[in-house]
């Protein structure tokens, strides 16, 4: 359990949407602990675009899109401000042609580095790319991990 | 200031008994919004008459709409509204 509030990923909140038993109970505990998921307009943008996209083409996701909405409201949402959109200069300058592509992953990154909060994601590798870019640590927890037995 | 200095005529002073396990759950719900045992037993009661309060919904509550925001949504629907955003969305 991170000591401070933590940055969500958008695939760790897809794995706690699909139900994914380790990560809901990580996301449980971290619920009790600090009240409120904290996620980035980016993965806001990302699922909002997707139920929109597929409700535009004759979907009947209405019911989910809902859901989502009255998630996000329950949800501290941190914006690409300044400071994060500076990261991410740095980030996508700094990075090659193929890591430019996880442009939405990189945005993320950019709020996390900015805010000096831990990122909670099971994508190790591209963050910590990212963060080493950046010239700034970068916190990463895994919670598709069961959590640690104290002895 | 005394205590009873501060009070004015609109505030009456009670006294409640709390179940403990009631207790423990208030407690922990005013320290994390940062209001006093006091203030968070208030909050609650504003909001159950129906006051913009801002009160953390249940850990229950909001992972039930994290599920149900993908709930019945067929496998490849699925993948579309979850996929991210790429350079190459531009």
């Amino acid at each position: 359990m991170p000591v401070g509030p933590a940055l969500l990923d958008t695939d760790t909140l897809s794995e706690i949407s699909r139900g994914n038993p380790i990560v809901r109970s990580h996301a449980h505990a971290y619920l009790i602990e600090f009240g409120r998921f904290t996620i980035s307009a980016i993965t806001v943008f990302e699922r909002l675009r997707g139920y929109r996209s597929a409700i535009a083409a004759g979907r009947p996701f209405q019911r989910q899109l809902q859901a989502f909405e009255g998630l996000v409201q329950g949800c501290v949402v941190l914006p690409v401000d300044e400071m994060a959109a500076d990261v991410a200069a740095t980030i996508w300058s700094g990075s090659a042609r193929k890591a430019r592509q996880a442009l939405g992953d990189m945005l993320i990154a950019s709020v996390a580095l900015a805010r000096q909060l831990p990122l909670v994601t099971r994508n190790r590798r591209d963050f910590e790319a990212f963060a080493k870019v950046s010239g700034a640590r970068l916190s990463l927890i895994d919670w598709t991990k069961p959590a640690s037995r104290k002895s | 200031m005394a205590r009873s200095a501060l009070a004015h005529d609109t505030t009456v002073a009670r006294t409640i008994r709390f179940p403990a396990g009631l207790r423990d759950r208030i407690a922990a719900d005013a320290d994390r919004c940062g209001r006093s045992f006091e203030g968070q037993v208030l909050a609650l009661l504003r909001h159950h008459y129906g006051e913009d309060v801002d009160i953390s919904p249940a850990p229950v509550e909001i992972l039930a709409l994290a599920n149900a925001s993908l709930a019945d949504i067929p496998a490849a629907d699925s993948r579309a509204i979850l996929r991210k955003l790429r350079e190459s969305d531009r």
